[in-house]
């Protein structure tokens, strides 16, 4: 096979992985290289998969993409948002924020949490972080500010991310997609043409044939699976989920809510005018035919869907991203940050010729990586013994662990360490908040807390409490934050 | 999480929307009775005074101080040492600084230089040299790592040096040195520099820290261990005294030898001759001749390699060799050759064997340092190594119950580390033209661990780095040597195109001349060291008899 440049890419699919694949692409790649986009359709129905929460991390993205915080809460509807409040989670009612915050602070050298497990009573055994972090505290209150850039301020410390309703970001993304230099195509894929594992071209439904150096799948899950030639698919849960869209005003916090319940897990995200609501259950009882027959409409939408992920999502000349290569729970920003990590590893390893096996190892070994990270923060939510013994809660906690999160679980437990792997995408706050959250009070604490006498503990605690719940008063309730930001956005932007 | 958002500009609009409401700041407490750690470790034994013991002490003894742990280090000055000499990674400076040790103060006494990065000759081929720096090349631009556009240069015929967008190898050239200012923006502030100090000293100088610290040395030689015959832990060690030393945790840093990770716990050792099969070596200090310059050197010979390192009193030399195909005569001949100025003691011959301790941490015993591993000093990991062993045991650091999973979780650590670096000192020995030699060409034939392989494979093919989070040596040390010992990619990252080639070379040149005018402005070496203030009142010494056994860097 001669060797040559990759000149004629084709992303195939819509909705949110492929716009936001194409546009990463067009704006990152150079000028030489020509993008052909198959809009297979518009936003597929899965894309609720995604979730609905965009982490801080994700903005990354965004801005390699020249999409700013502005304009996405101008066009889409987005509202800004602390976190995640779960609430009553398990049998055991547990109530936590996982908030988007930064590190808790080391006190000489003693990480905080280990302060905060000293502290506890002998006759109690809840502890909660979420007075001592501040983007929790003021999720609670249902309260919004920007972090600010004084370092003294606890409001440095409280990061922030998006809510969104997938459809209306990957239309936005789709109109600044079409008016870049692509050629866009709205069809279907009838049938890829290959010669051992090479894919020579793709031909539609519309009778056209492409042919490409490259190509690039984002479709739904659900679309490629008659792909036969496609690497294994590693099947696991499948799952029912619903979605109900209601106009609303603003909700009283401006974080989305997860409340876990007997058949499984219920999730509303406020947005400027409107509340997602999303149920996921397990999906042993089949579908109602009236819920089959459910045809995407504004209001509500009820599907199956299949959890899993490819063994390979790079095999010769096809790569295949977002659902099409693994396909999670919208329980954390997980998936969302799967889908970010598929983009930004395609354009790390963009191939220089026709010759990419080096490229895809190393593609399959990071994918395989990220997604191992991502699923096990997820799984962690399901690593305790007080759940329902229903089969949404019995088919997700009996998934086989992970020798990495067990390592985790077990260190944290005995002693509040929390271990770390290469490239973990959920940061060391993020596993301190989501341990204590489950009730994973650490058996002991770092021998060197007890250089510090408990009363200076206490006054320690207290103190960054009182700082962080008195500056808590003086921040406005979120509609009214958001209220004036967009039309300080509006004055200055439109 | 991390932000990456600019709200600064909202900063006006944020103010405004914040009430000015007074409020008052109070702080109830409360007294209780809180659930404490129980069955906590109060006795702590160090075995063995070298770098490593007392490293280990000082950092102990730092880190628990104001509790009730009692570190006792035992040691016999019949082992003494010679201080050859030992180079170290930038990672040191924040151990001293955790010890609160004065940087002046430690220098004068360790009769340290500063150390920008360690220069290679003869690796790629006989005749290179390259700088292994302690900093990246250049700056990233958009995102993309800055050799990928020098790639680019490259191959549109521009015959550019990678070394001259970097300022710690421009200035080691020039012999100069100077700290890093804080502002890290600035080119001539963004790089990490290490020492060469005089080990032994160095050892002396922890010592006095550790003693005054309550660290309690105890002299006399361990003649035998005492097991527990229900768990098989360390309960004790016996002196030729006859003193008896308990503790509920023992520390070995007794060297090679390992007596109580091996001699007494049998944990068994990887033997990793196959891939770092040199396993001699001879070492010699020598008066110091010409400028003294800010870096180790590594030359590469026949049947291995020899390190000269700077002193501000003397150099230090060492030859390590594979016995298989040099003599330790030879060897020895071969070291002594190339001296440049007289041996101020006898050579003095090491034996090892490179690989690492099966478990780092078994029962209650942890070995830090030789006892735990070697893996030649190459490219200055042994006192990291050592670093990275007191690191974690402090972040691991187990209760009377020893839970096996602190052991596991520290070895596993441990193991990565070790990994990670054999990884890239086998680099040296294969990315390379040579085989002029047996020793050259067994590598040249050699099949290397997939980690590698894969690493070396991606860098040819379009100039990627496999990247990982945890080990020593980060992208910019990889590329360094690859670049350095001519594997010089194919194709680079695709998004360079993306800036145009007169813009490019614009902010090339910017860079370049950037780095120049900071080299420029930077001091020599020497002089800096003796305005700094960090100048030791020992003059160069004159051969100088001394006794014993010594250490590695």
């Amino acid at each position: 096979m001669s060797t040559h440049a990759i000149n004629n890419v084709v992303v195939i699919g819509g909705g949110l992985a492929g716009s936001l694949c194409t546009l990463a692409l067009v704006k990152n790649l150079p000028d030489s290289v020509n993008i052909t986009w198959v809009e297979t359709e518009g936003a597929p129905s899965t894309d609720i998969l995604y979730g609905t929460v965009a982490p801080p991390s994700f903005y990354g993205l965004f801005l390699k993409t020249g999409v700013s915080e502005p304009d996405l809460l101008l066009n889409t509807g987005a509202s800004l948002s602390y976190g995640t409040e779960y609430k009553n989670w398990g049998l055991s009612d547990r109530n936590w924020v996982q908030s988007y915050s930064k590190a808790l602070p080391n006190i000489n050298g003693i990480a905080f949490h280990h302060l905060v497990r000293r502290s506890l009573d002998s006759e109690s055994n809840r502890l909660s972080l979420d007075p001592y972090l501040m983007a929790s505290t003021a999720s609670l209150k249902g309260v919004f500010a920007h972090p600010r850039s004084d370092h003294n301020s606890p409001l440095s410390t409280a990061e922030y991310g998006f809510n969104y309703h997938p459809d209306n970001w990957s239309k936005y993304l789709t109109d600044i997609a079409l008016l870049q230099d692509i050629q866009h195509i709205n069809s279907q894929v009838a049938e890829f043409k290959r010669d051992e594992n090479t894919v020579k071209s793709v031909s539609l439904e519309n009778g056209q044939t492409l042919s490409g150096d490259f190509f690039i799948d984002c479709r739904a899950h659900s679309k490629i699976k008659a792909n036969a030639s496609l690497a294994d698919w590693v099947s696991g849960r499948t799952v029912k989920v619903e979605t109900y869209y209601e106009n609303s005003k603003q909700a009283e916090t401006g974080s989305r809510i997860v409340n876990s319940d007997e058949n499984g897990w219920v999730s509303r995200t406020p947005l400027q005018n409107q509340t997602i609501t999303v149920r996921l259950s397990s999906s042993d009882a089949t579908l109602t035919e009236a819920e089959a027959s459910n045809s995407p409409s504004t209001d509500s939408l009820i599907t199956q869907a299949e959890l899993g992920r490819l063994k390979m999502p790079w095999v010769g000349n096809l790569v295949s991203l977002g659902h099409a290569a693994s396909v999670i729970e919208p329980l954390t920003p997980a998936p969302l940050m799967m889908l970010q990590a598929d983009i930004e590893r395609l354009l790390d390893l963009f191939p220089v010729t026709n010759g990419m096996d080096v490229e895809s190892r190393e593609y399959n070994r990071r994918f395989h990586d990220d997604l191992t990270h991502k699923n096990m923060f997820q799984q962690n939510f399901f690593k305790t013994s007080d759940l329902p013994k229903t089969p949404y809660w019995l088919a997700a906690s009996s998934e086989p662990t992970d020798e990495k999160l067990s390592v985790k679980i077990e260190q944290f437990e005995n002693r509040g360490v929390v271990v770390r792997y290469d490239y973990e995408a959920f940061e060391e706050q993020d596993w301190i908040t989501l341990h204590f959250g489950l009730g994973r009070i650490p058996k002991r604490y770092d021998p060197l807390t007890d250089k510090i006498d408990l009363h200076s503990i206490d006054t320690i605690l207290n103190d960054t409490k009182s700082a962080i719940s008195e500056i808590t008063k003086k921040i406005p309730p979120h509609s009214i934050y958001m209220n004036r930001f967009l039309d300080y956005l509006r004055k200055k932007y439109v | 999480m991390t932000r990456h958002f600019d709200t600064s500009n909202y900063e006006k609009f944020c103010d405004a929307m914040l009430s000015n409401r007074k409020t008052r700041h109070k702080s109830k407490l409360k007294s209780r009775h809180a659930k404490g750690n129980i069955i906590v470790i109060e006795r702590i034994c160090i075995l063995g005074g070298g770098t490593a013991g007392w490293m280990t002490a000082a950092a102990l003894s730092n880190k628990f101080k104001g509790l009730n742990i009692d570190i006792q280090l035992v040691e016999s000055d019949q082992i003494g040492t010679v201080g050859v000499g030992e180079a170290t990674l930038p990672h040191i400076r924040y151990f001293n600084n955790a010890l609160g040790i004065d940087e002046r103060e430690f220098m004068k006494e360790t009769c340290a230089t500063f150390k920008l990065g360690i220069e290679f000759c003869d690796w790629g081929k006989k005749g290179d040299h390259y700088i292994h720096p302690f900093g990246d090349y250049g700056e990233p631009i958009n995102g993309i790592d800055f050799y990928h556009f020098w790639l680019r240069l490259l191959q549109k015929g521009h015959k550019i040096r990678l070394d001259d967008y970097s300022y710690p190898i421009l200035a080691a050239e020039a012999g100069k040195f100077k700290l890093p200012g804080k502002d890290t923006t600035q080119i001539g502030s963004n790089f990490g520099y290490a020492y060469q100090f005089d080990s032994s000293l160095y050892a002396k100088f922890l010592r006095k820290y550790c003693e005054e610290r309550g660290v309690k040395r105890i002299e006399g030689k361990s003649v035998k261990t005492i097991l527990s015959p229900e768990t098989g832990f360390v309960e004790s060690i016996r002196l030729e005294s006859g003193e008896q030393i308990e503790a509920d945790l023992f520390i070995d840093c007794s060297g090679f030898r390992g007596v109580l990770i091996e001699q007494a716990l049998e944990t068994g050792y990887d033997d990793w001759s196959k891939w770092l099969p040199c396993n001699r070596a001879v070492a010699v200090p020598c008066e110091a001749r010409g400028k003294n310059v800010p870096y180790t050197r590594a030359t590469a010979r026949q049947a291995g390699w020899q390190w000269r390192i700077p002193l501000q009193h003397r150099t230090g030399n060492g030859h390590v060799y594979w016995n298989e195909f040099i003599s330790d005569d030879e060897a020895t001949a071969q070291l002594m050759d190339t001296l440049e100025g007289p041996a101020l003691a006898e050579p003095k011959q090491l034996f090892f064997k490179t690989g690492k301790r099966r478990k780092f941490w078994n029962k209650n015993v942890i070995a830090i340092g030789l006892s735990g591993g070697f893996l030649e000093p190459l490219e200055s990991t042994s006192i990291h190594l050592i670093q990275e062993g007191i690191t974690e045991l402090i972040q691991l650091f187990p209760d009377k119950s020893f839970a096996p999973s602190d052991a596991n979780e520290y070895n596993r650590r441990m193991d990565l580390n070790f990994d990670r670096v054999r990884d890239f000192l086998l680099l040296h020995y294969v990315a390379t033209q040579r085989d002029d030699s047996e020793m050259w060409r067994y590598f040249r034939d050699m099949t290397l661990p997939d980690s590698l392989q894969d690493k070396i494979n991606a860098w040819n093919t379009r100039g990627y780095v496999l990247r990982y989070e945890q080990g020593v040596f980060l992208p910019p040390s990889w590329v360094a040597v690859m670049l350095g010992q001519n594997l010089v990619p194919e194709a680079y990252d695709v998004r360079v195109q993306n800036l145009a080639e007169k813009e490019l070379m614009s902010k090339a040149n910017t860079i370049r001349n950037e780095s120049i005018q900071a080299v420029n402005k930077t001091p020599n070496h020497a002089s800096f060291i003796h305005e700094y203030g960090a100048a030791t009142d020992i003059l160069p010494l004159k051969a100088m008899a001394s006794k014993s056994s010594m250490e590695l860097h």
